[in-house]
């Protein structure tokens, strides 16, 4: 008996679902099943007719519508690839790898081979600004008639008398950076040394 | 040939000087690009180290290397020289130090008055845009931190005396080795010899014996 009821209960809830789904797909809800699985169904006659279709005249169209710039011609594989990649010759768009990186000897930063090094440069560059605006501020306005010498903490000890008189020494507070080795030329800010140390020869 | 040496009426320069001047851009004309150089070239003198763009720069290092040339071959009593250092130099306090420092100063060189190098660009700068880079200008014999370290004999680098050592060790090494190697082998064959002479002297009459016998 059970089964009976249960039966006659799933055809009922089967045939309201598949009229359902046909409704909705004749009334254009919802796609029409595939073809193979098609039940033949005796469609309503009002709602196959098919819609007018209002014919546009060119200048309708031109006159209704807004027209998009497009492309007039198909660019060629060639012309794309160039646009994108550039061409050895001319534009070369690709990540190259750079050959022009040379280590500092100094510092051993790497920069570019015919520029000076970046790491060195700023320290000297910071120190150079320092002096020369201690130089600066020490000259004034007064014409110039001395060479400059520049003399770090506990370097005017060693100067002599004369190369004084000759040149414009100007002191600067700190000790004389490790980097920045004295002039050579300079003879007379250091006495030359007495030792009789004979230099180690042949090394090597 | 009574005609002056035209090599002689100018200053030879110690740098390389482009055939036409550059057309420098400047929102001024023309005039903006003298004022401008003009400025550089105050400040060279002054400063002696600059940073400028490239263009500008080495366009008014000729006029700096000319001025410091003209003051050496004429003296400060020349008109034309001081007239052109009076346009040139802007602050006058610098006039003095061009005759009073700077001609003492280069003399008796040979080489040029300034130095120029390349500013350091950062590294992932591309190429095309390098056209606007800066150069270090500098006065020679100035009294600032040398830019560039003077280049060491690199066989000198303690790594490579050490190295060098090391190799040295090691061929010695090597030598001694294969003639080792040598003199073992040269002990191995004489050996051998003296052996197969002992055994064919010793093989040589029982060899006879048994010919005989055959026979």
């Amino acid at each position: 008996m059970l089964t009976k009821a249960q039966l006659v209960l799933s055809k009922l809830k089967y045939g309201v679902l598949s009229l359902e789904h046909t409704l909705a797909c004749t009334l254009g809800f919802q796609p029409p099943p595939p073809i193979d699985f098609n039940v033949a169904v005796t469609q309503i006659s009002s709602v196959l007719t098919p819609k007018p279709v209002t014919k546009l005249s060119l200048k309708e169209l031109f006159d209704t519508s807004i027209l998009w710039a497009v492309p007039k011609k198909r660019r060629s594989l060639e012309r794309r690839m160039n646009r994108k990649y550039g061409s050895k010759d001319q534009v070369w768009k690709m990540l190259m790898p750079r050959t022009d990186l040379t280590v500092c000897n100094t510092c051993g930063y790497t920069h570019h081979s015919k520029t000076l090094c970046g790491n060195c440069y700023a320290k000297i560059k910071e120190e150079t600004t320092r002096l020369q605006d201690k130089i600066v501020e020490a000259l004034g306005l007064n014409p110039v008639d001395k060479e400059v010498v520049v003399l770090y903490k506990g370097e005017k000890e060693h100067a002599s008398e004369e190369f004084s008189e000759t040149h414009r020494v100007i002191e600067v507070e700190g000790e004389r950076p490790p980097w920045f080795s004295k002039n050579l030329l300079q003879k007379t800010t250091q006495k030359p040394s007495d030792s009789t140390d004979v230099k180690p020869t042949e090394l090597g | 040939m009574n005609q002056a040496e035209v090599t002689k009426l100018v200053s030879r320069l110690r740098i390389p000087i482009l055939a036409k001047h550059r057309r420098l851009r400047n929102p001024e004309g023309p005039q903006g690009r003298v004022k401008k150089l003009r400025s550089i070239v105050t400040a060279l003198l002054k400063y002696e180290r600059i940073e400028v763009y490239h263009y500008d720069g080495d366009e008014a290092r000729g006029y700096v290397e000319r001025l410091i040339s003209d003051a050496i071959r004429h003296g400060d009593t020349h008109k034309e020289t001081m007239d052109m250092a009076d346009f040139w130099i802007e602050e006058k306090n610098i006039v003095h130090k061009l005759f009073k420092v700077l001609v003492p100063r280069f003399q008796n060189t040979t080489v040029s008055y300034t130095r120029a190098y390349n500013a350091p660009i950062p590294h992932a700068t591309p190429e095309k845009s390098d056209l606007s880079f800066h150069s270090v200008i500098e006065l020679r014999g100035n009294p600032f931190p040398p830019l560039v370290q003077r280049a060491v004999d690199s066989r000198l680098h303690i790594q490579n005396v050490l190295l060098d050592e090391a190799k040295k060790e090691y061929r010695a090494q090597k030598y001694a080795e294969i003639a080792q190697d040598l003199e073992s082998r040269a002990n191995a064959d004489s050996s051998a010899k003296s052996e197969e002479l002992a055994q064919n002297n010793s093989q040589t009459p029982s060899e006879t014996t048994t010919e005989t016998e055959t026979k």
